[in-house]
């Protein structure tokens, strides 16, 4: 059986440096991987988290799935139908079936309309009639959570919490199967993160759609998703059950993810950050690109890169050397 | 005597028509060599508190009360003149955004040189040779010709290490670190912590870190005074705030942190409710309309800042009895 979204060697490419400044500064190749070789896919109702830090290129497959950004190579699947090769009706037809809510929640919604217009503006654009509105937008307000009340205020008059509310109820008009959220907690207070991925949580069991949430915050993962992918570098570098992940990461870099939690006990005894920075996608480490931060690397690391090796069932990892 | 005293601050907005009382009666202190996290959600007046330290809040703030005193001198009696001379050189601040206090189109040495201009009587040089140590400190590689770079060409991590460098430039007796580490991701958030808890080790003064972060301040604070809806709710040691939370807005924050939650939760625990409207007058306890607890008494009259162990004060009708 097809799984809802599939998604195979999957490659996107940037121009990060104009043709005659790559030129005169020596750059051979003024191409960057947003995206090297990402495979994963996500089945029915389930829910999938993408987790690494910023410039990894999370949200850039997210925009990708959408296709907002166009992809180098590679496939998208949807229910084993691909990616429509041409815009128009087709690639509407596509984006009814997948729904995103974007980084920037009061800043992806329009300052000019009121709340009921906005959730509703996905009937507009797409051509849908025979619905009545009015209903359409009280159905929706409601099913995130908010009060009949909101749907006469504009975007600037939403807390954080409200907003990302909203920009949801957006996502779900159309019925998508798939809704891809963005770092829907990211500027959220502790508390608020919490409401807002209890909502995605409850929304996935009443709707019974899929979840691709796009985070770099680990903690919040843990309840919100099943499967846990990491990112580095473009590269999709573990996957695997996220109970099973949490418990014993593969990936070196995983750990250090895990280790560098901030976790609120004074009493726990600190592990030391791992040192180093992210290299430039321009200049890409040879072998594993993990080595040069690496405290377990070796020459092999430095010399050969890693293919995608299952360390147990459904649990995969581009490490010669996995932790678990 | 403390290096800095907070004695029954109160400082008001004026909104349209009237008054949001953004901080009110806070009364705590920080004795030196400490590090003291100040924690509450948005709107709790964190940052209002210390731009309110600094003189620095905006035309439209009043304080309404109270007192500042640094290293005994009372600072909102001090002319203008000598606040000038305290801010930068006494009493520093990293900001969120390490962007925001950088100049884009000066390289960082000449930034470094420039903020020492209070020694008139130093060389060029010299104060150059402290710039490179201090860089070098703050663990910028290759710091002598990284000097010479402008701040685009450095990473948001870096960054964030060359404007604490700034900041401790002077040796201030007292440095703000208002939310560092926010905007970096969690490895670059570890190596900024791990640098913070060096530094305390030769750094003489005292840091008051604002987070919203209860991780960051389990990490590296001494001490940590709670915030809530403007008023002081709780001030502890660490390790007893984490330990054994009084009040119970503490206690449903420190439940909200994900890191702590058990390994078969069904859900995230929320706070249910909302911060009551900063305009209201003073007539019940702050946190009454989302306390699991409340009971008459709490509706009826606002609760004082009890001491409930050595160290360890809350404001909790439930606590005096």
């Amino acid at each position: 059986m097809a799984e809802l979204l599939d998604i195979e060697r999957l490659r996107v490419r940037f121009r990060a440096v104009k043709p005659l400044n790559a030129w005169l500064a020596g750059i051979r190749d003024p191409m960057i991987d947003a995206v090297a070789d990402v495979s994963l896919s996500i089945s029915e109702g389930s829910a999938f988290a993408l987790v690494g830090e910023s410039g990894s290129g999370k949200t850039t497959l997210g925009r990708a799935i959408m296709g907002l950004v166009p992809t180098e190579s590679g496939s998208i699947r949807l229910k084993g139908e691909p990616f429509p090769k041409r815009g128009g009706p087709a690639l509407k037809a596509w984006r009814r079936r997948i729904a995103m809510t974007f980084q920037d929640p009061t800043g992806s919604l329009s300052p000019r309309l009121r709340v009921r217009a906005l959730i509703t503006e996905p009937f507009r654009i797409h051509g849908i009639a025979g619905r009545d509105l009015g209903t359409e937008a009280r159905r929706l307000i409601t099913l995130v959570g908010l009060s009949e009340d909101f749907l006469d205020r504009y975007a600037h008059e939403l807390s954080g919490g409200q907003a990302r509310r909203v920009g949801i109820a957006r996502a779900l008009a159309l019925e998508p199967r798939l809704l891809i959220a963005d770092e829907p907690t990211a500027g959220l207070d502790v508390s608020v993160q919490g409401e807002v991925l209890n909502l995605l949580t409850r929304l996935r069991q009443e709707l019974g759609i899929a979840l691709l949430l796009i985070t770099h915050n680990l903690a919040a993962v843990r309840l919100s998703a099943e499967r846990l992918g990491v990112m580095y570098m473009g590269r999709l570098i573990e996957t695997g059950p996220t109970a099973v992940v949490f418990r014993g990461a593969a990936h070196p870099y995983t750990a250090a993810l895990l280790a560098a939690i901030p976790i609120a006990d004074p009493m726990r005894p600190r592990a030391r950050a791992i040192t180093g920075e992210v290299p430039s996608l321009l200049s890409r480490p040879p072998g594993c690109e993990f080595h040069t931060r690496c405290p377990h690397a070796q020459s092999r690391c430095r010399a050969e890169a890693p293919e995608p090796r299952q360390v147990r069932a459904s649990h995969v990892t581009r490490c010669h050397f996995p932790l678990a | 005597m403390a290096l800095l005293e907070i004695d029954g601050l109160s400082v008001d907005f004026a909104a349209s028509q009237r008054l949001i009382h953004a901080l009110r009666d806070i009364r705590f202190s920080i004795e030196r060599g400490r590090i003291v996290g100040l924690v509450g959600e948005s709107g709790s007046g964190k940052s209002t508190l210390s731009l309110a330290i600094l003189r620095l809040l905006a035309p439209a703030a009043r304080i309404a009360g109270g007192t500042v005193r640094f290293d005994g001198v009372d600072l909102f009696a001090l002319p203008d003149e000598g606040m000038r001379a305290l801010r930068g050189e006494r009493i520093a601040m990293v900001f969120q955004d390490p962007m925001s206090t950088l100049n884009p189109v000066l390289t960082i040495g000449a930034q470094m040189i420039d903020v020492q201009f209070r020694h008139a009587h130093v060389a060029r040089a010299e104060k150059r040779v402290r710039a490179v140590a201090l860089l070098k400190r703050v663990g910028i590689p290759d710091p002598e010709r990284r000097i010479d770079d402008y701040p685009h060409q450095f990473s948001g991590g870096m960054r964030q290490r060359i404007s604490i460098a700034m900041a401790l430039l002077s040796q201030p007796d007292l440095l703000i670190a208002d939310e560092p580490t926010t905007a970096l991701d969690v490895t670059l958030e570890a190596q900024i912590l791990d640098l913070l808890r060096d530094l305390r080790r030769d750094f003489a003064g005292a840091i008051l870190l604002i987070s919203h972060h209860l991780g960051v301040v389990a990490e590296i604070c001494d001490e940590v005074v709670v915030l809530y809806a403007g008023e002081l709710v709780e001030q502890a040691p660490v390790a007893e705030l984490f330990a054994n939370p009084r009040h119970p807005y503490t206690k449903a924050l420190l439940d909200c942190d994900p890191g702590r939650l058990a390994a078969d939760a069904r859900g995230f625990p929320t706070i249910p409710g909302r911060m009551p409207d900063l305009g209201e007058a003073r007539t019940r306890c702050v946190f009454v309309s989302r306390c699991p607890l409340a009971i008459e008494r709490c509706r009826a009259e606002p609760p004082a800042v009890t001491t409930v162990a050595p160290g360890h004060r809350a404001s909790c009708h439930l606590l005096s009895g």
